[in-house]
Order: structure tokens, then sequence, then C-alpha cells
């Protein structure tokens, strides 16, 4: 029987289920979304809880998976208004980064450098909101189609927000990954 | 169409976004463009590089041991707040409920003993007055202390389901990784002072009245070494409070010497005390 459909007929089994195949994925994306642990967690217990109570809105058509996502990031948004969080825009950042790369002839070098330490410091470095998009596209794999429909916002949205985040992360990590060569 | 609206398009393709008419004409193009055949290369090979590598940082994740009993037990928790009295209690102790009243009225009729009430009295009815319903008594604060006296108070609780026949009244309900307890407020806030005091010890005195506060406002209040002697300063919110801690949020600050302390909790634990109207 599909998780779903466990919590649907025996809600607390269900929800144990739920943790038991997704809890970890769904921990980790969540930290990469509030980069905290306490937060991680508490936004993990919130999603499984309302997916349990609200399991009846879930539309089997669709993947149980994206829409834990979606309950998770309505959450995440939400949490992030009431703390009043500001994405840290920097117009110019982005231009430096893009002068940055095409001056640097050799992507690949930072591309085979990058480590699990340093892409985590590159995602904390990150604004809130390109953090979403960075977890579910590189994180989850998803498609723009299927963003679209966890985030809940017009595809031009993702599609900027992806670029914008794609161009930060590789800016990021190509500093960082300066910064370590340089202190070798 | 030039490269560069090309390359536009070559971003859409990774993100699977084009159509078919449009992916071909892409296809078509990379047949002969070396530079954007170069870009479409890079891009994938970034993306795998990417995910891969995302994937390997945050692989060693995982969720703390009682996580899912803590969440099933806030379910439960949710679901009973939210019904009617009556609606959270299964059927089946309504019907044990009536056919149990049932036949203490038949035994009294039948050998004239009066009290037939007394077959419906709550064994656990505390002595403190409307507005106290211990469920376990001093069984319930020792395994609290027990709890609390461990160095780190996960929550992992188990709800408490009220009886057909309790009373509804205020209570809080403390949870700590050995379960869940119901208590006065009273015996609520001084429980979690020796929380407070037991994970970072305090210069406190018997008589020292704390006040703890989360993120500057003050939640609660608690005398030390008395567990029925506390302030009625506790100003707690209808429904849920929970008290998140943190070494920068949640303090103890002593109101009779104007000490005060930082919990020092561990970032990898999830550490909550929750108390809870009922």
């Amino acid at each position: 029987m599909e998780v779903w459909e466990t919590i649907r007929t025996e809600p607390m089994a269900g929800a144990r289920m739920l943790i038991a195949e997704y809890g970890d994925r769904l921990y980790s994306a969540a930290l990469i979304l509030t980069q905290e642990s306490h937060s991680a967690g508490d936004l993990v217990s919130r999603t499984v809880r309302q997916a349990v109570v609200k399991i009846d809105r879930f539309d089997s058509s669709y993947s149980f998976w994206n829409w834990l996502y979606t309950i998770m990031l309505n959450f995440h948004r939400t949490e992030q208004r009431k703390q009043c969080a500001e994405v840290a825009d920097e117009p110019d950042f982005v231009e430096k980064r893009i002068d940055c790369l095409r001056a640097d002839g050799d992507t690949d070098t930072w591309l085979s450098g990058v480590d699990a330490e340093l892409l985590r410091e590159a995602v904390a470095r990150l604004p809130p909101a390109l953090r979403t998009v960075v977890m579910l596209r590189y994180f989850e794999d998803k498609t723009l189609a299927e963003m679209v429909k966890i985030m809940g916002v017009p595809s031009g949205t993702v599609k900027c927000h992806l670029h914008r985040a794609r161009l930060r992360l590789k800016g990021v990590l190509v500093e960082l990954f300066k910064k370590g060569e340089n202190k070798r | 169409m030039n490269c560069r609206e090309y390359r536009e398009l070559i971003d859409d393709a990774l993100d699977t976004s084009l159509n078919g008419a449009l992916e071909h004409r892409v296809k078509l193009h990379l047949e002969h463009c070396t530079v954007c055949r170069d870009y479409y290369e890079h891009r994938q090979k970034e993306h795998v590089a990417l995910f891969t590598a995302m994937n390997a940082a945050y692989a060693d994740v995982h969720l703390q041991s009682g996580f899912a009993d803590n969440v099933i037990a806030m379910i439960a928790l949710e679901g009973a707040r939210r019904k009617p009295f009556f609606a959270r209690v299964p059927r089946w102790a309504l019907i044990a409920a009536s056919l149990v009243a049932m036949a203490g009225f038949v035994f009294a009729a039948a050998v004239g003993i009066r009290g037939a009430a007394a077959a419906n009295q709550d064994a656990d009815a505390g002595g403190e007055g409307p507005n106290a319903l211990e469920v376990t008594g001093s069984a319930a604060v020792s395994s609290v202390d027990a709890a609390i006296a461990s160095s780190d108070p996960v929550v992992s609780s188990v709800p408490v389901v009220p009886s057909v026949d309790s009373v509804p009244t205020t209570n809080y309900q403390l949870e700590t990784n050995q379960g869940a307890t119901t208590m006065t407020r009273k015996k609520a806030a001084a429980a979690a002072l020796t929380a407070a005091i037991t994970a970072a010890p305090l210069a406190a005195a018997n008589g020292d009245e704390y006040q703890f506060i989360v993120s500057g406002d003050p939640i609660a209040a608690a005398t030390v070494g008395s567990s029925s002697a506390i302030s009625d300063e506790i100003t707690l919110e209808t429904g849920a409070l929970r008290v998140v801690g943190s070494a920068d949020d949640l303090e103890a600050r002593s109101r009779t010497t104007g000490a005060s302390v930082a919990i020092a909790l561990n970032a990898t634990k999830f550490r909550t005390f929750i108390m809870s109207v009922r």
C-alpha cells in the first residue's frame, strides 16, 4: 500500500511510514532551506503533521513526494515572512560573477574541486529564495514544470530564480574554491 | 535565431521545459554549431556535478531517533484538541462506560447501595481544586525529574488521552524523552526550572524566583526548591506554548538576585519543552 493510502486508512501508522520512507530526505531538504537543525526539524515535523491532517486534499494523480515539498515550502515561506527575511539582493553581484566566470577560462577546475564542505558553505551563503530553487533543482533534480507546481509561482519567476541561483552558486563556489587554493 | 537565443533554449531544454518542436530545433542547431554544443555539454556536466555534490553533501543527514514518536504524539494531541470533548473519546470507550454505568445502577438497585455515581469518579482526580488534575501525581513528577536530569531532554512523548470520566480542566502537559506528563502549571514551571538548572547549573538558592525568557519575552516563572509555592506570574498563551531553546534564546533570570544564565543546548539535538493548555 502506498504511504498516502496508509495515511488515509490508518493515520498514525501512515505517519510513521512516511517518516521512515521520506523523513531523512525531507530533513536534508529542510536543512538546505533553513540552514539550521532545529528549524529544519520543526519544518519536517510540521510538514508531516500537515500531510496527515490534510491527506484528503492529496490528488493521487500527482506525485506524493512533490506534494510534501509543496507543503514544506509553504510553511517555509510563511516562516520567512514572519521573520521578515529579506533576500540579500545584490544586483551587481551576479554581473561581477559573470565577468569572473568569463575571465576564468578553466571552469572545469572548480567543478572537479567542489567538495561537500565547500558546497554546504556556498549554499549557506545564498539568499533564502535562491536556496529553494537550488534545493529543488540540484538536490531533487526537479524539472522546471515540477518546480512551478511545487512552488506555486509562475514559470518565469522560477526560471529567473534558477538562473540567478545558478550563477550565484557558481560564483560563490569559484570564490571559495580559489580561497581554498590560495591557502594551500 | 542567433546563438545567444539558442543558449537560452538550451537552458530550458536542460530544465526540460521545451516543447517537441523547439527541442528538435535546438538539436538541429547543436549538430552544426560547436560553440553552442560546447555550451550544452558544459551545462550538462555542470548540472551532473552539482547534483552529485549536493546529494553527497547532505548524504549523512538523518533525523534523530525519537522524532517519529514525537510527531505521532503531536498529531494525536492536535487531533484531540481539534475535536469536541466527546468526539475525542473512542466509541468503544463510550459504550463500555455506558455498560459500566448501567451495571452500577442495576447493582445498586439490587442491593440498595447508594452512590452509584461513585463508579464514575475519576480515580485520578487531584486535590488542588477545579484547576488541577494530576494524572500520576508524584510518580509523574519523579519521572519528569529523571528525564530532565539527563543531559539532553529530547522530546519524545506519548499523548495523554483523557478518560471518559475526567473533567475538562486547565492542565499542562510537559513532554520530555521519558514521556508525557500532565501536571498543574506550578509543577510544569517547576519542572522547566529544574531542567534549566540541570542544563546549566545556576547559583540558585531555595526561594529564588526564576523567570524564563525566550527571545526577550518573559514566559514563565518558578521558584527554586519548591514545587508548590510558585509565583502566579506565568503567562501562557491559550493552546500550546512552545519553548524552543537555543544558546541565544533561552535564559533563566533570577528575580531575586538578577543573575541570569543562558541555557546552552546541543545544537544538533531537538530540544523542546511543550506546555499546552488542555
